[in-house]
């Protein structure tokens, strides 16, 4: 008999083994093994597994075990796949769906709220962010494109020069020759052009986008033509290159070819090229070009190196088999033999990528769009994401526990014939409605408000669906991975529910995990909204200090003026005086640059102190050409010495309290009459003012030297506040009797330093809607789980009530839960908005103290807040008659 | 006749279940080829091509015999059916009839 045989077989072990089969390897073969030939497979692993124990030891068993079930891992042992008849059920579950949500209007709403807000959030940022990353990347070989910039080390500081001396194209390319295409840019012109209308008469316009280039710009830069030629456009002198959007603008076509603009007084120059306009992101936003001429240049005596203007640009292409070390390592030799030794040798040049233009906080650009810095982008970029998630925290929060209180339906599904997938497919189609309709608002609502954001952000952004892969590919993950994250956990837990315990309401889902869970979304949302409370209230606090600051002179009641490019110093005195004839009218000063401007001009300066046996001073310093009438008319103070007389030479100074500390004198009253050379001139130490900006207060204040010599670019006025409007048109009468030809433009001082924080305003604006946006997600998420829990607790509150709970006890028990998650999320805050404070205030020279007022008040308003969202909801819950709460259901 | 043709393996199982009797089962069979063979297939070999006999008609099952040393699971016992013996029968005649005309090999 066999079983006489199987006796052969077992016992050759000394002592008898015992142990288990290896657990896992049995898992596996579940779950692949279809069902008739489970039992049989497992049965005879078994045995064989008691055998090998007996013969040969308990890890050879089991090692034997695992080999086995490997073995059956074949195709032919597969479970089959149950061909899946369910098609027809889909249109039940959306059915079924739509029912749902309408049901639970409240929480749907919540729902799609939340949602749609996160959803905005991130594209809206998603555009903003690729718009900034784009910049200049256009154009073919873009990366080979590079500028020239320079470091000069000043005794004092560093300066960041973007810009190149006007001769330094021609010296470059003669000893360069194996570069390819040199482009000078000159951004340094006048920006007043007259357009001839119909009947030859000059229209004078004025036209930022007017930039002076060499022809090799367009070899340089791509753009699309639409008349001319790209290889010869600008070779020769006096001819323009017009942009599409430009010559609609000033001939109504954009046929403009042969089409002539004055750019001086009597001189024409040609339209040779008509270009499409460039796209926004673009470090060049230029709309005419000139074919670059040194004329004015040598004319002032500014074609010399020693003089450099930031927005004279050099820009090349390298040719591929050369490096950027290559041509850096000679520069200095270059610099030596052009520039004058002792500014040579502080001086670096070095080449910088196109690709670091639009990126670059050192040198800058100035050519139009203001640079942003990649932590900035990182910041925006945070924000968003921040916020996203916050918002799908919420969704997936509630949406989690509205599914797994649905216990007794699924019971119901299951007996009555659902299988597991078709439970999975039941929610997560009830799931994707609801994204999808919160992603059909975000959608409608972002086109909506695009245009009006751009200017918040800084970025003229446009949506276009249709020609937008990238933007299409970035909401169909966004929509993937909230389906997955929100649908996917409760639908796959609910499928794997047991009907019978359902049925008998004895559903727990894992509520502990879920309760921590659940905690720390709440935790983390409170985390965030603190955060960018106490960065609101720090922005806000910065921007305050921005508007309110004494800046050393008076800002009020100050008008500019544009002073025509061609005037005669005769022509400015009859102005002033048809100006001060108006009783309104205070004082009118001349001067090159106003009081605070981002237009600075610099200067070295030699000091030659009173004892000829010490050295001579050094330095660098800030020049404004001033007149006589300057700091009265800005009500600057007088410290020591007297005021500029009326000069039309370099013959007097004044210099700021930062110059004397900077050249190591403590009076004021010591420096009057030494000799301070600014721009080659020697002249006398008259006066000294005391301090004031002249630059934004987020620089700090450096020395300024006022010199007499009057080339008046700007003219201030000061009038009495109380007829500020009525002034305009006596000043406009005044100008055009003097200018007949000109074009007046006035703007106030304050609102010009107003443009000084634009950035920072757009920064504090962002911090704004960024922290409100937070606060409402998370009030939403908060007011969601509250009714949830309330709902879910009724009974509770029942009880409670009926054993004598007041609404105020029950109003405790639940807001005391949520109290110490705020505080949770209030301290870790604490830590990660301080630094991020420090960092973004250490921009500034002149900061706001990150002090502990503001960290109380957004502990208060955040408590606050919750009290109020929590209160209202429980109050409803509370107020509940016992009797309806303890029904039997 | 069902098949089309059964490999040697196959052929090996089938005369093991023919061997074996009544006691034909999956670990039986697979010690009894290790013990008279001393081949050692494997348990995944062996019921695939338990499998594939049956597919072809040449064995039947039923099932029982549930032990301790199994956990309790049952045991599915084959039986050559009238096929399979005729095949087994075929398969021996020819065999023999090829060997008889070898010359040099000893036949009786």
């Amino acid at each position: 008999m066999f079983s006489n045989k199987l006796k052969d077989w077992h016992g050759t072990k000394s002592t008898p083994q015992s142990g288990k089969a290896p657990g896992w390897a049995e898992s596996w073969l579940r779950w692949f093994c279809n069902e008739d030939d489970l039992e049989i497979f497992m049965g005879d692993l078994q045995e064989m597994f008691q055998l090998r124990m007996q013969r040969r030891g308990k890890s050879f068993a089991k090692w034997a075990f695992v080999y086995d079930v490997a073995t059956l891992f074949r195709p032919f042992f597969w479970k089959k796949i149950q061909p899946h008849y369910s098609f027809a059920m889909n249109r039940h579950f959306l059915k079924a769906s739509f029912r749902n949500l309408r049901k639970n209007k409240n929480y749907s709403i919540i729902h799609i709220l939340g949602l749609t807000l996160g959803i905005l959030c991130s594209t809206i940022l998603f555009l903003k962010i690729r718009h900034e990353l784009q910049f200049d990347t256009y154009h073919p070989d873009a990366d080979r494109i590079y500028r020239i910039v320079s470091t000069v080390e000043n005794p004092f500081e560093t300066n960041y020069q973007p810009g190149v001396p006007f001769p330094f194209r021609e010296a470059f390319i003669t000893d360069f020759p194996e570069i390819e295409t040199v482009a000078l840019i000159d951004a340094n012109i006048s920006n007043l052009i007259r357009v001839p209308d119909e009947e030859g008469k000059d229209i004078p316009y004025e036209e930022d986008g007017l930039v002076g280039v060499t022809s090799e710009y367009f070899q340089l830069f791509s753009y699309e033509w639409l008349a001319g030629n790209p290889k010869t456009a600008l070779q020769e002198p006096n001819q323009l290159v017009i942009t599409d959007e430009a010559a609609i603008k000033y001939f109504g076509t954009a046929d403009a070819m042969g089409k002539q603009i004055s750019l001086k007084k009597g001189r024409y120059w040609e339209i040779v090229g008509v270009v499409k306009a460039p796209p926004k992101h673009t470090s060049f936003p230029f709309q005419l070009f000139k074919t670059q001429d040194m004329e004015d240049a040598k004319e002032w005596g500014m074609y010399q190196w020693e003089s450099v203007s930031s927005s004279v640009q050099c820009y090349f292409k390298l040719p591929e088999n050369i490096t950027k070390e290559a041509i850096e390592s000679r520069l200095p030799a270059f610099l030596a033999k052009h520039m004058k030794e002792d500014k040579a040798s502080r001086t670096t040049m070095s080449i910088q990528p196109l690709a670091d233009l639009h990126f670059d906080q050192q040198f800058r650009i100035g050519y139009g769009k203001q640079t942003i810095s990649k932590a900035s982008l990182w910041a925006l970029g945070l924000i968003g994401l921040v916020i996203l998630i916050s918002a799908c925290m919420n969704f997936i929060n509630l949406n989690s526990a509205l599914i797994f209180r649905r216990a007794k339906e699924i019971g119901v599904r299951k007996v009555l014939g659902s299988g597991k997938k078709d439970i999975i497919r039941y929610f997560l189609i009830e799931t994707s409605l609801l994204v999808l309709i919160s992603f059909a608002l975000a959608v409608f609502l972002s086109e909506l408000i695009i245009s009006r954001i751009s200017f918040l952000l800084d970025a003229d952004l446009e949506m276009n669906i249709i020609r937008d892969p990238q933007l299409i590919l970035f909401w169909g993950i966004l929509l993937m991975g909230i389906l997955l994250m929100a649908g996917l956990y409760p639908a796959i837990r609910m499928s794997q529910l047991s009907p019978f315990m359902a049925l008998k309401n004895q559903f727990k889902p894992k509520w502990k995990q879920g309760i921590s869970l659940r905690q720390g979304f709440m935790v983390s949302q409170f985390f965030i909204a603190q955060i960018l409370i106490i960065c609101t209230l720090i922005a806000h606090k910065q921007m305050k200090y921005f508007q309110e600051a004494p800046l050393g002179f008076n800002k009020e009641a100050v008008i500019e003026l544009r002073v025509p490019d061609e005037y005669n110093i005769e022509d400015l005195v009859a102005w002033r005086s048809k100006m001060t004839q108006y009783p309104s009218v205070q004082g009118v000063a001349f001067s090159n640059t106003g009081a605070a401007s981002d237009n600075t001009w610099g200067s070295n300066y030699n000091y030659y102190p009173e004892d000829t046996l010490q050295p001579v001073v050094k330095g660098n310093l800030q020049v404004k050409a001033v007149d006589e009438n300057y700091i009265e008319v800005f009500g600057i103070e007088l410290l020591a010495g007297e005021n500029l007389r009326y000069s039309e030479k370099i013959d007097q100074i004044m210099v700021n309290e930062t110059f004397i500390r900077q050249i190591g004198e403590n009076d004021p009253q010591a420096v009057i009459g030494r000799t301070l050379s600014v721009w080659g001139q020697k002249a006398p130490i008259v006066g000294v003012i005391k301090d004031f900006t002249t630059e934004s207060l987020k620089e700090k204040i450096v020395p300024v030297a006022l010199i007499s010599q009057t080339s008046a670019n700007n003219c201030a006025v000061k009038v009495t506040a109380t007829d500020i409007q009525e002034v305009i048109p006596q000043l406009k009468e005044a100008y055009t009797s003097i200018f007949p030809n000109g074009l007046f433009e006035y703007q106030f001082l304050d609102e010009e330093i107003e443009q000084f924080y634009e950035s920072e305003r757009r920064s504090s604006q962002i911090f704004q809607i960024s922290a409100l946006l937070a606060i409402f997600i998370g009030s939403i998420g908060l007011f969601g789980m509250i009714s949830f829990l309330a709902e879910r607790r009724t009974k509770e509150i029942g009880i409670r009530k009926v054993l004598g709970a007041s609404i105020s006890n029950i109003l405790y028990l639940f807001t005391k839960d949520f109290g110490l998650q705020l505080g949770l999320g209030f301290l870790l805050a604490i830590p990660v908005a301080w630094y991020v404070m420090d960092w973004w205030l250490s921009d500034f020279a002149n900061q706001v103290s990150i002090s502990a007022d503001v960290f109380l008040i957004a502990f208060i308003a955040s408590l606050a807040i919750m009290m109020m969202t929590v209160s209202y909801r429980i109050f409803q819950a509370a107020r509940v008659n016992p009797v309806h709460s303890l029904r039997d259901e | 006749m069902k098949y089309t043709g059964i490999g040697a393996f196959e052929e090996l199982v089938l005369l093991m279940i023919g061997v074996l009797d009544e006691d034909a089962y999956g670990v039986a069979i697979k010690e009894e080829i290790a013990s008279q063979t001393g081949k050692r297939p494997s348990i995944g070999a062996l019921h695939s091509a338990l499998k594939r006999l049956e597919g072809k008609g040449l064995i039947s099952s039923h099932e029982g015999g549930a032990t301790q040393e199994r956990g309790g699971r049952r045991k599915r016992f084959y039986q050559l059916t009238n096929a399979g013996k005729e095949a087994l029968m075929e398969s021996y005649q020819l065999r023999n009839n090829l060997f008889k005309q070898i010359k040099g090999l000893a036949w009786d």
